[in-house]
């Protein structure tokens, strides 16, 4: 077996209230995967079941490596009191391993990786805009070294054309870096100009899934077709 | 440095302005100061006399500038009562009421910042919710009540001081601040149960914040969430507190040094103003105010210190 993410049967709770019903999943290094869904169909629940934070599990997740998450709202994310620079350190600093100056190289060399002026270095997340936000999210997500990124409404919040370049810079790592992506999202538009596979949930459940061209083309589920009429 | 030389200049103008309200203040009050110092036997000749010497048939205006003027440089007149220079009076009686109020706020500190955090990290705890109970007890009570029953506590039972014998730094220090430390509790108790209840919930809120989900996911365990990112950002509003808390205090020890006969400020304003004795009331009103100010204006400068957005938007 050579799959990065293997979930059989899984059910989440929040206290004992069911949220995700028998989820069955497999994704393979190097793909990027999209989850779609109404908001409360839990997708959110699943991804915090994969990164086993703030749900109770029943049945097996087994992930090959780390798992790293970005959020939608950047704003938010990110520590007021705290300059780009120190948090992006934070994930070396946690891990121990590296000297203050290697430290600080290493999130020089990952401010140019996602596309970051080094001088938002001694910014503090208020200063930046949404997009550059963003961009500080998901390289600090990629200093711990995931294997799987998961981004959960990651542009939602962003105007249209921020949207597109960090949509570009998730495609570019996916192919340089081999960087697995579990894209969440309820645009049906986004998930379908990245993913190569699409996952539709429903209800705590996922009802249908398969490639890209699959699902747009040929949904077999009546919910698939609904969500699909409301964007053609 | 812009924002500090704004913050000083509001700093000197809040002062001036206050100076200038006391100084009316007691201008306005009827009954001529002269016939105070003489007695109302006296000839209305000595009083006119009296009254040229003490400036007082110059304009409102050209008095207060002179009055400001020696305020400053130390000088604060005349005691009606005792004919004796006020500054002279106030100096051993300064050093008692700040004591007092650096000892409460010691307290406050030490007491509401550990146990506000400890509260807040096993909030669902029985202790935690106990201290909930005895929290809304001690802010419920008034400090003066607390005095005397810390009175009775430590005091009648515990015979760590001797109740109403007040002894001074210079005859033994230890009796001191064993004396002083009761009255401190019982300012600092209810104020610290403020404060802790407030950073309780601070703590809490801001950890129901997306950027601790963050920090989280980024494998902080939970003490470094706690002292890393929450508690820096939860601590804003309790400087803030802190900062009201202590001009409070400083303006309430005229009660509590009244309630455990401690020669302070405040028993002395109460003395000065039942005497009649305007110079001495008027100094310590002042330099009340100009405390109250002058806690205002460090507060503005530890705040951008502790938060970037404040020093930012200060840039």
């Amino acid at each position: 077996m050579n799959e990065l993410l293997e979930i059989r049967q899984l059910n989440g709770f929040y206290k004992k209230k069911q949220v995700l019903t028998g989820i069955d999943l497999s994704i393979a290094p190097g793909e990027i995967v999209g989850l779609v869904g109404e908001s409360g169909s839990g997708k959110s629940s699943l991804a915090k079941a994969i990164l086993h934070a703030g749900i109770r599990t029943e049945g097996e997740i087994r992930l090959t490596g780390k798992a790293q998450m970005i959020f939608q709202d950047t704003y938010h994310s990110l520590n007021p009191a705290m300059t780009v620079g120190r948090i992006m350190e934070e994930p070396l600093l946690i891990e121990g391993r590296l000297t203050k100056e290697e430290r600080k190289q290493r999130v020089r060399d990952m401010m140019g990786h996602v596309e970051l002026d080094l001088t938002l270095k001694d910014r503090y997340p208020s200063e930046l805009s949404g997009g550059q936000r963003q961009r500080v999210c998901i390289g600090t997500a990629l200093l711990n070294d995931p294997k799987l990124l998961i981004a959960d409404e990651p542009v939602s919040a962003l105007d249209v054309t921020v949207q597109a370049k960090v949509l570009q810079l998730l495609d570019r790592l996916n192919a340089q870096d081999g960087i697995t992506l579990l894209f969440i999202s309820h645009d049906l538009r986004v998930v379908y100009e990245l993913c190569n596979r699409i996952l539709i949930m429903k209800d705590g459940r996922i009802i249908e899934q398969g490639s890209d061209e699959e699902v747009f083309m040929h949904p077999k589920e009546p919910y698939t077709k609904k969500l699909l009429s409301a964007i053609m | 440095m812009k924002y500090l030389v704004r913050k000083l200049i509001t700093m000197i103008v809040t002062v001036l302005m206050v100076s200038l309200f006391v100084f009316i203040a007691f201008s306005v009050i009827p009954g001529d100061p002269a016939v105070g110092m003489l007695g109302t036997t006296a000839t209305e000749e000595k009083v006119e006399i009296l009254r040229e010497q003490m400036g007082l048939n110059r304009p409102l205006p050209v008095r207060f500038a002179f009055w400001m003027r020696d305020f400053f440089f130390g000088d604060m007149g005349l005691s009606y009562s005792y004919h004796i220079p006020v500054k002279q009076m106030l100096a051993d009686k300064l050093p008692i009421t700040l004591t007092l109020t650096g000892l409460s706020f010691l307290l406050i500190v030490l007491l509401s910042i550990p146990l506000g955090i400890l509260t807040s990290k096993y909030y669902d705890r029985f202790f935690a919710k106990a201290f909930d109970v005895v929290n809304q007890l001690f802010m419920a009570i008034p400090p003066f009540f607390i005095g005397i029953l810390l009175t009775y506590l430590f005091g009648m039972l515990l015979h760590a001081f001797t109740p109403g014998n007040y002894v001074s730094y210079e005859t033994d220090p230890a009796a001191f601040f064993a004396y002083m430390f009761v009255p401190a509790l019982s300012v600092a108790l209810p104020k610290a149960a403020m404060n802790m209840r407030l950073l309780k919930s601070e703590i809490l809120s801001e950890a129901k914040l997306d950027y601790v989900r963050t920090a989280y996911s980024r494998g902080n365990a939970t003490d470094q969430v706690l002292y890393r990112h929450v508690l820096r950002n939860a601590l804003l509003p309790v400087v803030t507190f802190l900062g009201m808390t202590l001009t409070d205090i400083v303006a309430g020890s005229i009660v509590i040094e009244q309630v455990f006969s401690i020669p302070g400020f405040g028993r002395l304003l109460i003395t000065s103003i039942s005497n009649r004795d305007y110079p001495v009331a008027q100094a310590i009103i002042a330099i009340i105010a100009m405390l109250v100010v002058l806690i205002n204006f460090l507060v503005d400068v530890i705040y951008p210190i502790i938060d970037p957005r404040v020093r930012k938007h200060a840039q």
